[in-house]
């Protein structure tokens, strides 16, 4: 019985958080303009087919190299292909990997941490030191391995790019559920005889929530620009896929002669990334107990 | 004058030197050689994109070892170079040998060598006169376990029945075999090395033009003028003219580049497109502007074990949706379509109106009826595995998948790293690959790995009885003309029954050198031949 | 304190080990190896041939075999040699580790005082001007990808046509030259620290805004400024020195691009050449060493915080 009011609670109180998120980040002019420009960030790429005015693989071969005008707003690359549309495709392909990786992250990574978290004992002690080696190495370094290994395509920059992120969500999820578990209701609910996955998905994991939202949003980012750096070493989204990280990897050989071919898909990565590190610092502020 | 046609007027005068000679009277030519005569000092610079992992000639046919190995080892027999030398042109050249004669047979090869070549005085060689000896140990040496010895097998025996003298017999005859002495990993190496003297992987010992000095893998590798080296230019001088050569591995195009414009590289060695060029122009406008077509080219292997692609017709089809000469333009800025033989080797490849009408006429109805007669006129679909050679080349492989789309055929591109498409390669673990076939300098080798059964780069596993026939007649066609006829009726049975790999196109090369270099020549096997000779003007 | 350092480390040796096993076995599954690579270009190739440099370099040996061969080398001190170069591993990688540490203590170096210094004077000024402006810089060079700072500087370089002198010199060789060619990319890898640390700096030295020493100390008469700078920065110490641990990691992944963007042959530039060789003993070798860096960068931070304050050490005890 006990147990139902409590999950009660922990939705209301859930639905209010999702209010107070909504309420800080219109009260921030920085937050609000952050949001605006992600919803707008997110509409480009989600109707980059419709809104793009050309095929991004379409390779006009009379138009090749053209600097920025009114037919090509930013400019053709080295095979005739309108940059703009790319570069609405590679952000739509960005945000992608960025949102499975957040998703897949949060998800392997939210699960193995509550249950060595939870559980202890052999479990956590061999989960932990899994964990530790894959936290030794250097995330890009980790992923560009994972990559290497796989081969390139979309489905594994996700795979390499999320084995990098997951140790450290496993070890922050851990030490909350450590926290947690010293409770009085979590005490209670076991007294209750109610069963331990009970006991995770009913009291864990809404407990959790908040800081692995937190850690997922600033993750995004993160994830974003690792892809571009795999596909810039070669190993990340392959062609003739407009990624981000591809298209600098191209342009790298027009440094000097065709600038357009760095400057905007890198504008664009950076803008993403910029405005999902400021909604993440929002959800931060509102959602971290320390802050509110 | 313009630096590019002062340069090919000493090169001009030069020629006629030794002729003037003869009739008594010096005086005038050597009063006009006065001028523009190179002259003895001075450094230039080289970049190769890699660092040699080693130096050892026997372990790798990887071209940042040959490319520094050749300025400090010398072969029996050398390429020629000089302005009227086309770029993949072998004409040869006595190196350690200084002549030979080939028995009417043609099974028996006699070199006489050189009496006035000696090692540079490195430990524990130190300066001992080259003797026939060392010729027979490192061709035996290759032959037990080196990376070339396909090269030399058709030899039967080697023998030295004195110290001037190297006597080579071959199983069967094989007209190939001077060229292959000549091959760029041929390089002679001091007996003592193989048998413990020295290691070489760290020393190089040699009777080449320099002596290395030092090698820092990522920052430099560095040579002096070897003063014992047997050379001599056309007027008779003693050569090198430099005194130092430097090689900068630079890895990234970019600093490469960038380093070429800020005068820190003298010699531009490796991948250029025509756009950087045009950069590197606008920064140093009197730069010796030299192009070539590489020694390489791009082929699509299309995998008959898939079933399409084991009726002819379906590779046919693929071949004419390719637009060949306008990719050749567009992506890679120039350069020449290839054949069966690549268009480098300027007369063993067929002539360029016959590539053309191979290879370079695209035709997208036929090849839709092709397509069709073969029972997929609703198109195909495949994997298409590209080796990653660098953004150039998978700009290739985008364009043949939008030429491909274009009669109903949908490649599926799969990029993998050059070491993983090597093994995919010869596991014949492939739908359709595409690649950069290795820069060959004789048509014998193209066939011999691609089609003869064995073969390894023969990936598509060819089995073609009158084809392997044709192969080895060519081998032992005494007459030149006779054996490029033989070698250009070889490629048109290819075009029209094995259709399999297909040749797709050999980039322009670009070869900027900075105006202060003369006598450079850019040839396409490896260890700069033309370094002897080059000067500098300041 | 001694006992916790040596725990650390043994546990680091453990996880050392794992990371060896997980390398090890990982890159075999990868297709291709060194023998094709360093027969790219022969023209005549027998299977006979492959098979007898596979031998020579003791790649046809069951796995097991292999893995214990090299394991215990490396326990004994002996990385082995490369496949590729036949040079000694140790060599390769002493020769590379050189440049990319110096790149990272260098951008932890200028990123720190940048970044400290930036974060202090947001929080003197704060709501001035200076802080808005302090706050963006900050929040943007967080989110500028390294790569396309990396590319920019270059495009702007070649665009007032200065070059950076080639090629690298170590900096005991060539002390100025190499720094003219560290700077760059010293300065991008930095901002990035930087930008970090600044935000941290500021909101450690507000945190103590409040604190009633400060009013005390105000009511004594002293100078607020001082006040805020000495406590604020004593305030603002271990949250920077876990940051900078946490930094580091990030940094030498950021040093993979960079060393490549600005050809600075180091560990970075190792490992991918490498990998793409299949050159087992300089993979394994080159991740150790990334393992054993991060290691010890997170042990001195570890044992840092015992030194900053004494609490912990006691708890510690």
């Amino acid at each position: 019985m006990s147990t139902t009011n409590l999950s009660e609670e922990t939705l209301a109180r859930r639905e209010s958080r999702t209010l107070a998120v909504l309420r800080g980040i219109m009260h921030e002019p920085v937050g609000l303009i952050a949001l605006l420009v992600l919803v707008a960030v997110i509409l480009l790429a989600l109707f980059a087919p419709l809104i793009a005015q050309y095929d991004p693989l379409f390779q006009d071969r009379r138009a090749v190299l053209r600097a920025p005008d009114v037919v090509h707003w930013f400019g053709t690359d080295d095979i005739g292909r309108d940059v703009l549309s790319r570069v609405l495709h590679g952000t739509r392909i960005s945000l992608f990997v960025g949102l499975m990786v957040v998703a897949i992250t949060m998800l392997v990574g939210g699960i193995i941490g509550l249950i060595s978290g939870f559980f202890g004992g052999w479990i956590d002690m061999v989960i932990q030191r899994v964990v530790e080696a894959l936290d030794t190495l250097p995330s890009l370094i980790l992923s560009l391995f994972i990559a290497a290994l796989l081969g390139p395509s979309v489905r594994n920059v996700i795979i390499a790019v999320a084995m990098a992120q997951i140790p450290r969500f496993v070890r922050v999820v851990r030490s909350e559920v450590l926290k947690i578990r010293a409770y009085d209701f979590m005490s209670a609910a076991r007294v209750l005889g109610a069963s331990p996955w009970r006991i995770i998905l009913t009291h864990c994991a809404p407990n959790v929530m908040p800081t692995m939202l937190v850690m997922g949003s600033l993750t995004f980012g993160v994830a974003i620009m690792t892809e571009a750096a795999l596909s810039f070493l070669g190993v990340g989204t392959p062609p003739p896929n407009p990624s981000l990280g591809t298209m600098l990897s191209q342009g790298t050989r027009f440094i000097g002669t065709a600038p357009w071919l760095i400057v905007f898909p890198g504008l664009m990565l950076t803008i993403s990334v910029l405005v999902l590190n400021l909604m993440g610092d929002v959800l931060r502020d509102v959602l971290d107990p320390r802050n509110r | 004058m313009s630096p590019l046609l002062e340069r090919h007027g000493i090169k001009a005068l030069d020629r006629l030197l030794p002729a003037l000679a003869l009739g008594a009277s010096l005086v005038l030519p050597a009063a006009l050689h006065a001028q523009e005569a190179p002259h003895h000092g001075g450094k230039v610079t080289i970049n190769i994109h890699a660092d040699a992992p080693n130096f050892d000639p026997l372990a790798s046919t990887e071209f940042a070892v040959h490319s520094r190995l050749g300025l400090a080892l010398s072969r029996l027999i050398e390429w020629s170079t000089g302005p009227e030398v086309g770029y993949g042109e072998f004409i040869p050249k006595p190196g350690l040998a200084k002549s030979w004669e080939i028995s009417p047979d043609g099974l028996t090869y006699t070199f006489h060598l050189r009496d006035d070549a000696v090692w540079q005085d490195v430990v524990p060689v130190s300066g001992r006169r080259f003797v026939a000896a060392d010729v027979v140990a490192t061709y035996e040496a290759i032959r037990e376990g080196g990376v070339q010895r396909g090269l030399l097998s058709a030899v039967d025996r080697i023998a030295a029945p004195d110290d001037h003298t190297v006597v080579i017999t071959l199983k069967r005859p094989n007209v190939v075999l001077l060229q292959n002495l000549a091959h760029q990993n041929m390089w002679i190496l001091p007996q003592e090395t193989f048998n413990g003297g020295y290691d070489r992987n760290t020393t190089v010992i040699g009777t080449g033009p320099f002596v290395l000095e030092s090698d820092e893998p990522g920052v430099a590798t560095r040579y002096v003028r070897n003063p014992a080296y047997y050379g001599r230019s056309a007027a008779g001088e003693q050569l090198p003219y430099l005194d130092e050569v430097e090689i900068l591995p630079l890895k990234d195009l970019n600093a490469r580049i960038m380093a070429f414009r800020a005068g820190q590289i003298d010699i531009w060695f490796g991948p250029l497109n025509l756009t950087q060029m045009e950069g590197i122009k606008q920064a140093v406008p009197d730069l010796q502007d030299i192009q070539t077509i590489a020694g390489n080219q791009t082929e699509l292997y299309l995998n008959p074990s898939f079933e399409p692609f084991a009726d002819i017709r379906v590779r046919q089809a693929i071949n004419l949706a390719i637009d060949r000469l306008a990719l050749g333009e567009v992506v890679r800025g120039g350069g020449a379509i290839g054949a069966p033989v690549g268009p480098a080797l300027t007369t063993q490849t067929l002539p360029e109106k016959e590539r053309i009408a191979l290879y370079g006429t695209p035709d997208h109805e036929k090849a839709k009826r092709l397509l069709a007669e073969a029972g997929y006129a609703d198109g195909l679909s495949f994997e298409f595995t590209v080796l990653n050679y660098g953004e150039e080349f998978v700009r290739e492989a985008e364009w043949i998948q939008q030429d491909l789309a274009e009669i109903g055929v949908t490649a599926q591109i799969r990029l993998v790293d050059t070491a993983s498409g090597q093994a995919l390669a010869s596991e014949g673990n492939f739908q359709a690959l595409f690649l950069i076939m290795s820069p060959f300098a004789e048509a014998d080798e193209y066939f011999t790995t691609h089609y003869l059964p064995g073969g390894n780069r023969n990936y598509t596993k060819v089995d073609d009885p009158k084809l392997t026939a044709m192969i080895e007649a060519q081998q032992a066609a005494v007459d030149p003309a006779e054996r490029v006829a033989q070698i250009h009726e070889i490629q048109r049975y290819i075009a029209a029954n094995v259709a399999n790999p297909l040749p797709v196109w050999a980039a322009v090369l670009l070869h900027p050198a900075h105006a202060r270099v003369k006598g450079w020549h850019p040839m396409m096997t490896q260890g700069f031949p033309s370094l002897p000779e080059v000067s500098v003007t300041d | 304190m001694l006992t916790f350092a040596l725990r650390r480390a043994i546990l680091g040796l453990l996880v050392l080990a794992t990371v060896a096993v997980l390398v090890f076995v990982a890159f075999r599954f990868v297709p291709g190896d060194i023998v094709n690579r360093q027969l790219e270009e022969a023209g005549a190739v027998t299977p006979a041939l492959l098979a007898e440099k596979r031998a020579q370099l003791g790649l046809d040996e069951p796995l097991p075999v292999q893995f214990y061969n090299w394991i215990s080398g490396v326990a004994a001190g002996d990385l082995g040699k490369s496949l590729w170069s036949g040079r000694m591993v140790s060599d390769q990688i002493g020769a590379a580790l050189a440049p990319t540490l110096q790149l990272s203590v260098l951008a932890i170096l200028i990123g720190g005082i940048l970044g400290i210094g930036a974060g202090v004077a947001a929080a003197l000024w704060r709501g001035t001007p200076v802080d808005m402006v302090l706050r963006v810089a900050s929040t943007v060079f967080l989110a500028v990808p390294q790569l396309w700072l990396g590319l920019l500087t270059l495009t702007a370089l070649a665009a007032i046509g200065y070059f950076i002198p080639l090629p690298y010199r170590g900096f005991t060789a060539a002390p100025l030259l190499n720094l003219q060619q560290v700077v760059f990319p010293a300065a991008v890898l930095a901002l990035g620290v930087a930008a970090a640390l600044s935000r941290l700096t500021r909101s450690a030295m507000l945190e103590v805004v409040g604190a009633d020493f400060i009013r005390a100390a105000h009511a004594r008469g002293v100078s607020p400024s001082g006040v805020y700078l000495r406590h604020g920065l004593k305030n603002a110490l271990i949250p920077v020195l876990t940051l900078l641990g946490t930094q580091f990691g990030n940094l030498l992944s950021g040093t993979v691009i960079i060393e490549r963007i600005f050809n600075i042959p180091g560990l970075g530039n190792l490992l991918f050449e490498s990998v793409a060789n299949r050159d087992y003993p300089v993979i394994q070798a080159a991740v150790l060493t990334y393992g054993l860096i991060t290691i010890l960068v997170n042990l001195a931070v570890d044992l840092s915080y015992g030194l900053v304050d004494p609490r912990i050490r006691e708890a510690r005890a």
